[in-house]
């Protein structure tokens, strides 16, 4: 079981995972730690002088007590790193978290996890994939993990949520803490019905450098790492970087080579990733079963016989990405009314949407 | 001897009658104006008794007074020195006061004794034509702007010697100098902008309704190329019109060299820097701004996000009332501020969102640049049009749009069908109609109503929006023609729809 002293040990400023391990294999436990010796800290491997000062600094002011009691008063649990419970998936990093936190539930160690990480600023058609590649893991059984930041970690966790299965987020922050803050809708959902995962202590905020440290949980945490849409030199490389240090396969969704956003997962494709090609394949790829093919097929063309002319018409000019009216005036040769007409049919029928004011895009 | 001479002062756009006595009499030899004058008036004292001097006329050594009646308002602006000058020269005897009947004098001197032009002659040419006087002496430079309105003897005087001259009958007006039949420069014509079919459709309803115009997209797109065109299918102003934007135009000093009154609609584009008095008037010596320099015409706001909040807070009640009062400690000004608003913006600070090829904004810089917008100025706008980035090709290719002439009739036939059916209420345009009237002069047809109401559900419209879909159908179907409104009406107008902030989340507005 995890003490208020474990609590301690995780919460000194500047003491990562790597000096926690090397603490606690020199003293044996983080209460041997508390009480040691000013003098005796100096034979710990790896800490500096700064550090040992941190520690020395933080156990003077530290209330044992009440930041423990805080804990449940935040409603965070928490489990030590050798603890019957804590993900199995973990423990072959070298870094393992010596506590992870978490509100919420923990990933069933038994069920198929799949990461899927991706831009903040995303495109339509990277948004639109990962909803619905998540969606069909998600139904198929697969655990979905992310990060629930904006753009590909929001669409995915919502996918999944909407698919009817499990997704966790991993943070680069406190678990009590919600970031981004405008995705509090989604962090209410995690909290209440799957889980929320961190490594820092509850009360840390955000920091630049603890994105790539959580990047290395979401990949360890999972069988596999799916790329959704990444730019050249994006942070979701480092996952795959991070996977294939883990042994992970890493799958990349394609894209066409004049999208600055497919950049990244193409140039992973090119260095030996799995394409995805096709929901379906992936499936098969990742050995599980997919149960609903149904609205996650997106090589499923709707039936288009059955539309109007005019909005056959439209439908055919229409993109994944956004396209401005003008440009379907031009491409259709319908006039405004009947443009705009065939839009709202396509709208009704589920098979289009406004994307941006006055901007169409198709919808499968 | 008491000598009077009449001339006027601009208030706000109009002229002012105001007279200047002189009297020369005897006493310790002085030179004092009284009136109620700023610095500018009071200095003619000095500039005046040079200029006398100079012109040949020796002040007498006496004392001479100088008031400008009425007392109680403030003058200022250098049109009083000729008057000054003369009432002096008629109290001293040189020209015999009969001369002055039925005549105004306006006209700066210099030391020199030669007339120098005037801001707002045209308003004072007005006044004096109003109140019957039968001539004005004018700066020869302003000769033209003077002669613009016709039904008054317009007196061209280079100097102090050329008015004496004239009023003691020994002078012959010059001919005017043959000008070139009026013409004005060809205004830019819709025809030169290819394809943007959209936009152009957009600038038609909003000129057919005097609906406010919002464009949204790309640099580089035409949205100031177009806007600059707006003027070009708006109606032609009539004589009252042209009368009100030419006083502004005059009183602004910007009618110099115009040799007839224009029908041509004003355009002004205040740069984003605009500061509040230079867009709403004012100063110490109030001059109109440029929401009333765009009176009758259009007020282009390029960058709409640039501009400070509070110059364009500014806009909102002469955007109600049609135009402007200014207060100052010496007197409240009113200037006439009915404009059509036109509008364009990016979509964000690159201007390439929601291309994220290009746009590389993130969640929190285009909340940051949507910050900017000015929540009641977007509120105005019942149409905006997304614009599309035009490639090269399509601006060099020869394809030719419809004429400005062409859109300008029907945009003239949809404004005499509103005419005819607002007769009797206190607005003219669709634009104007009221929410409470909105029933009695839209009617949908059933199969509209049906429509609508599922756009609206589908589409997530708020109250207002939905308002204003309601008035540019209706000026679509003006536009058209047609009395009911029917469903190719409103598909038509569900394009324009006016942007609300939340249009640009989708990430929001898909979680629902």
């Amino acid at each position: 079981m995890a003490n208020p002293y474990d609590l301690w040990l995780a919460s000194v400023p500047g003491i990562g995972q790597r000096k926690i391990a090397s603490i606690i294999s020199a003293c044996g436990t983080a209460r041997e730690c508390f009480y040691l010796k000013e003098e005796a800290l100096r034979y710990i491997p790896l800490l500096r002088e700064d550090d040992m000062q941190r520690i020395v600094e933080s156990r003077r002011t530290w209330d044992l007590e009440r930041q423990w009691e805080a804990l449940a008063k935040r409603n965070v649990s928490v489990i030590r790193k050798g603890e019957a419970g804590y993900p199995s998936r973990l423990l072959s990093l070298f870094d393992a978290p010596h506590l992870l936190f978490f509100r919420g539930k923990l990933p069933a160690e038994e069920q198929r996890a799949v990461a899927m990480v991706g831009a903040r600023e995303c495109t339509e058609y990277g948004r639109d994939m990962a909803k619905r590649i998540a969606g069909a893991l998600a139904a198929a059984g697969v655990i979905v993990i992310s990060g629930m930041a904006r753009g590909i970690d929001a669409a995915s966790h919502a996918g999944a949520i909407a698919g009817g299965g499990e997704t966790y987020a991993l943070l680069g922050c406190g678990p009590d803490i919600c970031y981004p803050r405008s995705g509090r809708q989604l962090y209410e959902t995690l909290v209440s019905r799957f889980g929320v995962l961190s490594e820092f202590a509850p009360g840390t905020p955000p920091e630049k450098g603890f994105f790539p440290a959580r990047n290395r949980l979401i990949s360890a945490l999972s069988d596999a790492v799916l790329v959704i849409e990444a730019r050249a030199r994006s942070g979701s490389l480092i996952t795959a970087d991070f996977a294939l240090e883990q042994g992970k396969d890493v799958y990349a969704l394609p894209g066409r080579i004049t999208d600055a956003l497919s950049y990244g997962t193409n140039q992973l494709i090119r260095q030996g990733a799995y394409p995805i090609v096709s929901v379906e394949e992936l499936l098969t790829d990742l050995k599980v079963k997919g149960v609903h093919a149904g609205n996650a097929g997106n090589t499923k063309e709707p039936c288009l016989r059955a539309l109007p002319a005019t909005e056959r018409t439209v439908y055919e000019a229409l993109e994944i990405l956004p396209k401005g009216l003008e440009e379907l005036l031009e491409k259709t040769d319908l006039s405004i009314p009947a443009l705009s007409a065939a839009l709202d049919g396509l709208i009704k029928k589920h098979l289009a949407e406004e994307g941006f004011p006055g901007a169409y895009r198709r919808l499968y | 001897m008491v000598s009077e001479v009449q001339s006027a002062a601009i208030y706000g756009i109009d002229g002012l009658p105001i007279r200047v006595e002189a009297d020369v009499s005897e006493g310790m030899p002085m030179f004092q104006m009284v009136g109620y004058l700023s610095s500018e008036v009071r200095e003619a004292r000095e500039r005046v008794s040079t200029a006398l001097r100079n012109s040949g006329f020796a002040l007498p050594v006496k004392r001479i007074t100088v008031n400008l009646y009425p007392a109680d308002i403030r003058k200022s602006g250098t049109g009083f020195d000729l008057p000054v000058a003369l009432a002096i020269l008629s109290a001293t005897g040189v020209i015999p006061p009969d001369a002055f009947w039925d005549t105004f004098v306006i006209g700066e001197v210099n030391l020199q004794g030669n007339v120098c032009p005037i801001p707002g002659v045209l308003p004072i040419v007005a006044k004096a034509a109003e109140l019957q006087i039968k001539r004005i002496l004018v700066p020869a430079q302003n000769r033209v702007e003077a002669e613009l309105l016709g039904g008054i003897e317009v007196i061209p005087v280079e100097s102090i010697n050329g008015a004496v001259d004239y009023l003691t009958g020994d002078y012959e007006i010059p001919p005017r100098e043959a000008q070139g039949e009026a013409k004005e420069a060809s205004a830019p014509d819709f025809a030169e902008i290819k394809g943007q079919k959209l936009l152009k459709r957009a600038c038609e309803i909003a000129c057919a309704g005097m609906h406010n115009l919002l464009m949204i997209g790309p640099p580089g797109a035409g949205k100031s190329m177009a806007a600059k065109r707006l003027p070009s299918i708006l109606p032609e102003m009539d004589r009252k019109e042209q009368m009100e934007t030419s006083k502004i135009q005059s009183v602004a000093g910007l009618l110099t060299g115009a040799t007839a009154l224009s029908k041509r609609r004003p355009f002004r584009s205040p740069n984003h820097t605009a500061t509040l008095q230079g867009m709403a008037g004012g100063g110490t010596i109030p001059r109109p701004g440029e929401i009333s320099l765009a009176h009758n015409g259009v007020l282009f706001l390029d960058e709409l996000t640039e501009f400070s909040p509070q110059v364009l807070e500014v806009l909102r009640q002469p955007m109600e009332d049609h135009e402007i009062t200014i207060a100052r400690a010496n007197g409240s000004y009113r200037y006439p501020a009915k404009f059509m608003l036109v509008a364009a913006m990016n979509p964000c600070q690159c201007g390439y969102y929601p291309d994220r090829n290009k746009c590389r904004c993130t969640r929190r810089q285009l909340d940051r640049f949507l910050g900017k917008i000015s929540e009641p100025v977007i509120d105005r706008m019942d149409l905006a049009v997304g614009i599309k980035a035009v490639a090269f090709e399509e601006l060099s290719g020869e394809s030719k749009g419809e004429s400005s002439a062409a859109i300008r009739r029907r945009v003239e036939e949809a404004q005499s069908i509103q005419r005819a059916r607002y007769r009797g209420e206190a607005f003219r345009f669709n634009s104007a109609l009221p929410a409470g009237l909105i029933k009695q002069y839209v009617p949908l047809d059933a199969a509209a109503r049906d429509y609508l109401e599922e756009v609206f559900f589908r589409r997530n419209l708020t109250a207002r929006g939905y308002h204003k879909i309601l008035k540019v159908a209706r000026t679509i179907a003006d536009l058209s023609g047609k009395d009911r409104i029917d469903e190719t009406c409103l598909a038509e107008a569900v394009c324009y729809r006016g942007v609300e902030k939340r249009d640009w989340e989708p990430e929001e507005r898909n979680r629902d």
